[in-house]
């Protein structure tokens, strides 16, 4: 088992490599002259001879990619020539926010998929499947810009019951430095606090939930339909076990790969989706971030964004696949050693 | 029976959601007298439901409904063009990945994996905002990673052509590997691209919309349903149906787009039990 999880974490260096050949690729190709890219546009010429020298743009090629190798493995983008701070500490200073929204989002997601797929395979072929089914579809092909601006249009706007933006009303008491508010507000008792957090939280995490809940029922109910079938249900019926139990004991650990597998994919939507609840809800987070450098053609902090995005998304696919070792005795007993 | 009908409705909606997108797209022309960009200061703002302005005007007072128009055919041609050119390359690529195997395989799978390992829409952010906000670089930035469910489709379908009857007695009658290609291996790979297709246009009107809603998608200037929906957040407490009803286009045209793909692959592959679609 230790050497399959060893493999998994082995074949990401290559991917990690071939994206970085991939950014600096797309950095090389990109029109004009790197270094004028990545000076301010008002930057005299010896503003840009000096970044220049700075990338070591005047060297070789094999040279500067040996540069940029080194600089994204020790996670040194340089300085935002729009906010002139370093890139790094400026996104780790959102990335909680990013990873909190995400955390929360995908738990609604997870929860609220699961038990709906788990009611439709129960009701197989009921009305109540029926309109599992059509919110699934539905889910799918909204917009999440657009399901964010009728969620506030609904709440924000004509009902007034949740904020439209931000994290947390200005100037509110929060201690901890972690970032993370749910748990900062948590951890030093501040349950008014964390009780804001929590409102500021449910449109944004609604709206990026929104787009997955569809497709995680539809791949339970599919799942649990599928492992329905299966001898050792029938068996379990037989047993006369509680309708409960077969749900719980059979059904679900069984189904419980194909579920995960969809989510995993769901991270992608999940990842991307932030980039744009953020910007709706002026979220500060890495995806607003993002939109802040691409408006004021900022390219390291582009470029740091884009790197720090794809390191995550490539982080939370392993650590699905480890997940694996986890649900499934066949992987854990390296019947499966393929993965 | 129950699967059945149930197929029998994906279809006639799936199929009547696209056929009124494309209505609007094609004959818009003839169902409004407005110009999408001509302004009227004195109708700003003004509400839906008149004769005068079907769904409203704007801020500066255009007329949504031909403003849609424009955004309909503007969203229609970018997927289009994008699906057609993934889906040629995807299945390209996937087809002699799968059928030569061997090294060549190998690249591929790595091409593959490297563009797989960008979160979606990112690389299109990304490709846009450095190379510049054009529509040929628009549609490679959408393009960047919808070759890659073709071509691992094309590839796993290519690899088991190989082994078939009919293309060893082609190649034992001298048939070269170009020609087995090109007559027996891809237009056996046709029917399931076009399914791929239906679900990759899906994706592709919404990466665009996502994109004009940022501010990166087509040249500003030309209405798009993403962009309508950026400009209208701002006014989203006095005129709702300023956001509201480009979310309604898009949201018509995926839909669509998504139950004639679902309705596609049952069509095209019996063996999937029709009740979990």
């Amino acid at each position: 088992m230790l050497r399959a999880i060893l493999l998994r974490l082995g074949g990401v260096i290559p991917v990690l490599f071939l994206v970085a050949c991939g950014i600096f690729a797309l950095l090389h190709l990109a029109p004009g002259d790197a270094a004028s890219l990545l000076a301010s546009a008002d930057a005299g010429e010896a503003e840009v001879t000096r970044l220049r020298a700075l990338w070591g743009l005047d060297q070789p090629l094999h040279v500067q990619f040996g540069r940029f190798l080194l600089n994204i493995a020790r996670f040194d983008f340089g300085t935002s020539l729009r906010y002139q701070e370093p890139v790094i500490s400026m996104i780790g200073e959102r990335l909680p926010a990013t990873l909190e929204l995400a955390a929360v989002a995908l738990t609604i997601a997870a929860v609220a998929g699961v038990s709906l797929g788990v009611v439709a395979a129960l009701k197989k072929g009921k009305l109540t499947d029926g309109i599992v089914s059509v919110v699934a579809v539905a889910g799918v092909s909204a917009p999440s810009f657009w399901v964010g601006i009728l969620f506030v249009l609904l709440f924000s706007a004509e009902l007034n019951l949740l904020p439209s933006g931000g994290r947390l009303p200005f100037g509110t008491p929060i201690d901890g430095n972690s970032g993370f508010y749910l748990f900062d507000s948590l951890a030093h008792g501040q349950f008014e606090t964390f009780q804001l957090v929590l409102l500021h939280l449910a449109l944004p995490a609604l709206t990026l939930a929104a787009g997955m809940v569809g497709i995680i029922a539809r791949i339970t109910r599919s799942a649990l339909v599928d492992v329905g079938q299966e001898d050792f249900i029938s068996t379990a019926v037989a047993k006369g076990l509680s309708r409960r139990a077969i749900v719980r004991r059979h059904l679900l650990p069984n189904a419980a790969i194909p579920i995960s597998t969809i989510i995993g994919l769901e991270l992608g939507v999940l990842i991307s989706g932030t980039i744009i609840v953020e910007v709706i809800f002026s979220w500060p987070g890495v995806g607003s971030l993002l939109y802040q450098a691409v408006t004021a053609r900022d390219t390291p902090l582009t470029t740091g964004v884009v790197v720090v995005y794809t390191t995550l998304f490539i982080a939370l696919n392993v650590l699905i696949d480890l997940f694996y070792f986890v649900i499934d005795p066949r992987v854990r007993s390296g019947a499966g050693a393929s993965t | 029976m129950i699967a059945a009908r149930f197929l029998q409705v994906k279809f006639l909606v799936g199929a009547l959601c696209i056929g009124l997108i494309a209505l609007m797209a094609i004959g818009g022309d003839f169902l409004t007298p407005h110009n999408p960009d001509d302004q009227d200061l004195l109708a700003s703002l003004q509400p839906p439901f008149t004769w005068e302005h079907v769904l409203g005007t704007d801020q500066l007072g255009r007329d949504i409904f031909a403003r849609m128009v424009s955004g309909a055919r503007v969203s229609l041609a970018i997927a289009l063009s994008v699906v057609l050119i993934s889906g040629v390359l995807g299945v390209l690529l996937g087809a002699i990945s799968g059928y030569l195997s061997g090294w060549r395989d190998v690249v591929l799978q790595k091409i593959v994996e490297t563009f797989w390992a960008f979160p979606p829409i990112l690389l299109a952010i990304a490709i846009v905002a450095l190379f510049g906000q054009t529509l040929p670089n628009l549609i490679i930035a959408l393009t960047i990673q919808r070759w890659i469910p073709y071509a691992r489709l094309a590839r796993a379908q290519a690899m088991s052509l190989r082994s078939r009857e009919f293309i060893a007695a082609s190649k034992i009658m001298g048939g070269g590997t170009v020609w087995i290609l090109r007559k027996h291996v891809v237009p056996n790979l046709i029917a399931s691209a076009i399914v791929v297709a239906t679900f990759t246009m899906a994706t592709a009107i919404i990466a665009e919309a996502s994109l004009s809603f940022l501010g990166l998608g087509v040249p500003p200037g030309t209405a798009t349903w993403g962009g309508m929906l950026a400009d209208g957040r701002s006014y989203i407490t006095r005129a709702w149906w300023l956001a509201v009803f480009p979310g309604v286009g898009i949201f018509i045209t995926v839909i669509g787009l998504n139950l004639l793909g679902d309705w596609l692959r049952d069509q095209l592959d019996p063996k999937t039990d029709l009740n979990l679609v």
